[in-house]
C-alpha cells in the first residue's frame, strides 16, 4: 500500500530517477509556466491544501477521523498574524512560533479528546471546529467576523522580498516539503508502523505493548502543528484572515481530499485529492455557475466508482484485466 | 513464589457474576489449562489478567508485582503475550509484516536513524527481520511469508496468531481457544506447536474447550464454572473428578477425539 | 424575570426547539437505520421550503396542502438520492460523507441557480394572537409547536406501531438478522431516507412563513443539527427530542440575557456534555469506528 514510500529505499532504476528529475524541475520551473497571477495563486492554494490533507491522512492512519483540521490551520493563522502585528515579530519567527502554539493548543485539547475515539472523537473535533470559529468570530480584538486585514508580508530575506506570487511559490513549496519529508520518516519508523497497527487493530496492537493513547495523540499534535505552520504561511500569504474560512465545512473538504486520493496512501492520497478538488473546479470554470453542480456531480461519481480513492484505479484495473484475461484464456484452451 | 498468582480475583458485570473469588497459580515452564462450560469465565479471566478491564476485587501478581490497574500496553511490556479466540490479526499486512510489527517492543532506534539509513538502525532492521523468519519457520508459515493474511486458511491465521504473540518476546503466553474451528490435522499441528513452545522455555496457560486436547497436552487443569474454581490438578485426576463431569452434563461439550 | 417574560421565553425555545427536533430526528433516522451520514440533510430542509413557497406562492395552493405536497416531493427526491448515490456506498460513513457533501454543493447551487439568491418569504398562514395568562403570543408560534409535536407523536407512532417502522428498528439493530427475517432491507433503506429527510422539507415548509427562505438556510441549519445530536447522542430518537430543546431553549434564553454570545453559551454546554458525555446524553459510547 504505501509502496510509493518505499521507492526511497529501494534501488531506484533510472527510469524513476529521470521520472523524479523531471518532475522536480517542472515543479521548480513552474512560476515560469503560469500565465496569471490567479493560476500561481491556485498552485500555492493548492500546496496549502495538499499539506491540510496530509495532516487530515495523518491523523487517518491511527483510525482517527477527524472533522476539525481548518480549526488548527485557524489556530496558526491567527496566531502568527498577532505575533507579527502585535508583538512585532519577524514573520520568519512568527512562522515556527505559530506552529509550536498550534502544536501545544493540539496537545491540551488532544489529551481529552483523543481518549474516545470512534464516533465520539470525530463529533468531538467537529464542536472543537464549530467553537473556536464561533470564538474568533465573537472576539472583537481579532476582528471579529470581519476578521483580521492588512496582514503584513513576510519579512524580506536579503535581497528576496515577497510582492510577487512566485517567492510565496518557493516558500510554500518549501514548506510542503519539508512536511512531507518529516511525515515519510515517521511513517517510515517505528512510529509509523505503531499507528498503522493501531489502526487495523487497536486491540492486538495493545498487546503489542503499543500505548493506544500516546500514539494518536502524537499523530494529532503533529498533524494539528502542519496545519498551523501552513495557517501562517497562508496569514501572511493572503493578508487577510476571517473565521468563516475556517468553518467544519472546510475541514470536511479537507476530509475529502484525503478520501478521494484514497486513504491507503498516507502521503500520496491528500495530494491527489487536494490536486482533483483544488484544479477541477477551475476546469470547470467555463460553466461559471454551474460549476459546484460539476464538482459536486463528479465528487459523486468518483466517491462511487474508486471508493478507494484515485490511487485504487491501478488495482482496480489490474483485477479487471487479470478477469479480462482469464476469459480469453479459458476461450484459447479450448481448442 | 509462583510465576502467576490469582488471589480472590472477582468480576461482576453489572448483574452478571463472571468471575467469583478465583485463586490460582501458575508456574514456571508449564502448560496450564483452563476449562469449563461455556460462560464459565475463561476469557473474561484473560482479559482481566491482559489488562482490558480491571477485575471488582482481588489481585494478580505477575512474578511478584501487582498487575492490577496497570493498561494492557504495559502489561505487554511487562512480558504477558496473547493471542485471541477470533482471528486477531492485522488483516491486511502480510504474514511477514504481521509477525515484525510484534516486534514493536524489541525496537529501539529513533525515527531520523531509520529515515537516513544510519548503519545502526539498518543492523536493528536486519536482525528484526530474522528474527521473524525465526519464528515463523518455528512455527511452520515460513513459506507463506508474503501471504496477506486475510487470504490465509482459518488454522494458519490461528497459528500466525500466536507467532505475534511470540514475537512480542512474552514470559507467559495466554492462548485463548487456539484449537477452535479446527479439523483433526490442523488441531494436531497446533498441539505438537504448543509443545514445541513449552519446550524452548516457555510458560503457558491455555484456555479450551477442546476437553481430549487439553487432557494430552497440559500439565496441571485448573476447571472452572460459573467463574468459580471447582477442580485442579492433574489431567487423570480432572478427567475422574466427578464435580467436573456433573458441570458438563447437560452441555453440549463434545469429547472431540484428536489425531493421534 | 417575571412570569410574562418566562413564558415567552420558552414557547419561544419550544417552537424554535421543536423544529430542531424536527430535523435531527430525520438525520438520526437516516443515521441509524441505513447508516448513512447525510451532510445534504439541510438542503433538504432548503428543498421542503422553496417547494413550498413555489407552490403557495407561486402557484397559489392552499398553504397546508402546499405543507403536504412538498413533504411528497421531498420524500420522493430523498428516495430518488437513496437509490443513486447512497445505495452503492451505504454503510462507510466517510464516502457517505463525501458523497452527500457533492450532494449539498449540487443542491444549493441547483437552488442558488432556480430561485436567485434574494431572500423569499412566505405570508403567515395563522394569524393573530392568543393569550395564556397575561402573555400574548402570536398564533404562528403556537401552531408551530403544535404540528411539530403532532408530526413527533407521528413519527413515534410510524416507528412503534407499524410494519415500517418495526422493519426500520429491525434493520437498525442488525441488518443481517433483519435480512434473513425476510426483511427487504434495501427498500427499508430507500424509505427511512425518504422519511427522514422528509422530515427536515416538512421542517422547512413549516418554518417558511417565519424566516427568510435564502439557498444557504441548509448550512446554518445543519450546523444546528450537528449540535443537536451532539447534545443527544447519534443513536435515539429520545437523544434528538432532548437534544433539540435543549438547543432551543438555550438560543431562546440565551439570546435574551446575552444577546449574540448565546452561541458562545451553547457551546459551552456543549463542551461540558461532551466532556462528561463523549457520545452525547443518550449515546453510548463506540469504542473504535
Amino acid at each position: 500500500m504505501e509502496k510509493w514510500l518505499r521507492i526511497y529505499s529501494m534501488k531506484l532504476c533510472t527510469k524513476e530517477v529521470t521520472l523524479f528529475i523531471v518532475l522536480g524541475i517542472i515543479i521548480l520551473l513552474l512560476p515560469l509556466l503560469m500565465k496569471s497571477p490567479y493560476q500561481m495563486h491556485l498552485i500555492i492554494m493548492l500546496c496549502i491544501n495538499i499539506v491540510l490533507a496530509m495532516s487530515f491522512a495523518m491523523l487517518f492512519s491511527t483510525g482517527l477521523i477527524t472533522i476539525g483540521a481548518a480549526a488548527f490551520w485557524a489556530i496558526g493563522a491567527y496566531a502568527s498574524a498577532l505575533l507579527v502585528m502585535n508583538l512585532n515579530l519577524s514573520f520568519w519567527l512568527a512562522l515556527p512560533l505559530a506552529s509550536i502554539i498550534t502544536g501545544v493548543i493540539a496537545f491540551m485539547l488532544g489529551s481529552i479528546i483523543v481518549r474516545a475515539p470512534g464516533v465520539a472523537f470525530v463529533v468531538q473535533t467537529m464542536v472543537i471546529n464549530m467553537i473556536i470559529v464561533q470564538a474568533l468570530g465573537q472576539m472583537e480584538f481579532l476582528g471579529g467576523w470581519g476578521g483580521i486585514l492588512d496582514i503584513p508580508r513576510p519579512n524580506p530575506i536579503g535581497s528576496i522580498k515577497f510582492v510577487s506570487k512566485t517567492n510565496y511559490y518557493y516558500l510554500i513549496l518549501f514548506l510542503l516539503l519539508l512536511t512531507v519529508v518529516v511525515f515519510y520518516a515517521l511513517y517510515s519508523s517505528r512510529i509509523g508502523r505503531a499507528w498503522r497497527s493501531i489502526r487495523l487493530n487497536p486491540r492486538l496492537a495493545q498487546t503489542l505493548g503499543i500505548n493506544l493513547f500516546r500514539y494518536r495523540l502524537l499523530a494529532f499534535i503533529v498533524a494539528s502543528m502542519s496545519a498551523g505552520l501552513v495557517g501562517s504561511f497562508y496569514a501572511h500569504y493572503f493578508g487577510t484572515i476571517e473565521p468563516n474560512t475556517f468553518s467544519v465545512f472546510k475541514s470536511i473538504y479537507i476530509q475529502i481530499y484525503g478520501i478521494l486520493g484514497g486513504l491507503n496512501f498516507y502521503l500520496m492520497g491528500p495530494t491527489i485529492g487536494a490536486l482533483i478538488m483544488t484544479l477541477v473546479p477551475e476546469f470547470l470554470r467555463i460553466g461559471k455557475e454551474i460549476e459546484p453542480i460539476l464538482t459536486g456531480g463528479i465528487l459523486i461519481l468518483l466517491v462511487i466508482f474508486l471508493p478507494g480513492g484515485i490511487l485504487s484505479l491501478p488495482e482496480r484495473m489490474g483485477s479487471l484485466a487479470a478477469a479480462f484475461l482469464s476469459r480469453i484464456k479459458k476461450k484459447v484452451s479450448l481448442h | 513464589m509462583a510465576f502467576l498468582e490469582v488471589r480472590n480475583l472477582t468480576k461482576h458485570f453489572g448483574g452478571l457474576v463472571a468471575v467469583s473469588a478465583l485463586n490460582l497459580d501458575i508456574f514456571d515452564s508449564e502448560i496450564l489449562g483452563i476449562i469449563g462450560p461455556n460462560g464459565a469465565g475463561k476469557s473474561t479471566f484473560f482479559n482481566i489478567v491482559n489488562g482490558f478491564y480491571p477485575p471488582t476485587k482481588g489481585k494478580v501478581i505477575f512474578r511478584g508485582r501487582d498487575i492490577i490497574g496497570l493498561k494492557a500496553h504495559q502489561i505487554a511490556q511487562l512480558g504477558i503475550g496473547r493471542s485471541f479466540q477470533a482471528s486477531t490479526l492485522f488483516m491486511n499486512l502480510t504474514v511477514f509484516d504481521n509477525v515484525f510489527t510484534g516486534f514493536y517492543m524489541s525496537y529501539k532506534e529513533a525515527v531520523w536513524m531509520s529515515f537516513l539509513h544510519a548503519p545502526y538502525a539498518l543492523r536493528e532492521e536486519r536482525g528484526a527481520k530474522r528474527r521473524v523468519m525465526e519464528i515463523l519457520e518455528f512455527m511452520g508459515l515460513a513459506e507463506l511469508k508474503d501471504q496477506i493474511a486475510y487470504n490465509l486458511p482459518h488454522g494458519h491465521q490461528r497459528i500466525l496468531g500466536i507467532c505475534i504473540a511470540l514475537a512480542t518476546q512474552p514470559k507467559l503466553l495466554l492462548l485463548d481457544e487456539p484449537l477452535t474451528g479446527m479439523h483433526l490435522e490442523e488441531t494436531s499441528t497446533m498441539l505438537n506447536l504448543i509443545k514445541k513452545i513449552q519446550n524452548s522455555g516457555m510458560t503457558i496457560v491455555l484456555v479450551e474447550h477442546n476437553m481430549e486436547a487439553v487432557m494430552r497436552l497440559c500439565d496441571r487443569i485448573i476447571v472452572l464454572n460459573h467463574g468459580k474454581k471447582i477442580a485442579e490438578g492433574l489431567p487423570k485426576e480432572i478427567r475422574d473428578n466427578k464435580d467436573v463431569i456433573e458441570a458438563y452434563l447437560g452441555t453440549e461439550e463434545e469429547f472431540e477425539p484428536i489425531a493421534s | 424575570m417575571t412570569l410574562d417574560l418566562f413564558i415567552q421565553l420558552l414557547v419561544n425555545g419550544f417552537a424554535t426547539g421543536m423544529v430542531y427536533v424536527l430535523i435531527a430526528s430525520g438525520l438520526i433516522l437516516v443515521l441509524g437505520v441505513a447508516r448513512i451520514f447525510n451532510f445534504a440533510h439541510g438542503e433538504f430542509y432548503m428543498l421542503g421550503a422553496y417547494t413550498t413557497f413555489g407552490l403557495c406562492q407561486v402557484l397559489r395552493v392552499n398553504f397546508f396542502i402546499s405543507i403536504i405536497s412538498a413533504t411528497l416531493v421531498v420524500a420522493l427526491f430523498a428516495a430518488i438520492c437513496y437509490r443513486l448515490v447512497f445505495h452503492h456506498i451505504r454503510g462507510n460513513l466517510l464516502l457517505c460523507a463525501a458523497a452527500s457533501m457533492g450532494l449539498s454543493m449540487m443542491f444549493e447551487r441547483g437552488a442558488l441557480l432556480g430561485f436567485g439568491t434574494q431572500e423569499r418569504g412566505l405570508p403567515s398562514a395563522f394569524f393573530g394572537v392568543v393569550a395564556i395568562g397575561n402573555v400574548t403570543m402570536p398564533v404562528e408560534k403556537m401552531a408551530v409547536i403544535l404540528l411539530c409535536v403532532a408530526i413527533m407523536l407521528g413519527l413515534y407512532y410510524l416507528l412503534m406501531k407499524t410494519k415500517l417502522g418495526k422493519a426500520m428498528r429491525a434493520v437498525k439493530l442488525d441488518t443481517e438478522v433483519a435480512a434473513l427475517q425476510g426483511i427487504n432491507t434495501m427498500r427499508v433503506y430507500a424509505l427511512s431516507m425518504a422519511v427522514g429527510c422528509s422530515l427536515a422539507g416538512l421542517a422547512g415548509g413549516i418554518i417558511a412563513p417565519l424566516f427568510s427562505i435564502t439557498p444557504g438556510m441548509g448550512h446554518a441549519m445543519l450546523l444546528k443539527c450537528f449540535m443537536v445530536l451532539i447534545v443527544g447522542g447519534l443513536e435515539s430518537m429520545l437523544g434528538g427530542v432532548v437534544g433539540g430543546l435543549v438547543i432551543g431553549m438555550t438560543l431562546s434564553f440565551g439570546y435574551y440575557f446575552l444577546g449574540g454570545l448565546s452561541e458562545i453559551l451553547l457551546f459551552i454546554i456543549i463542551g461540558v456534555i461532551l466532556v462528561f458525555k463523549p457520545g452525547g446524553l443518550f449515546g453510548e459510547m463506540v469504542e473504535d469506528i
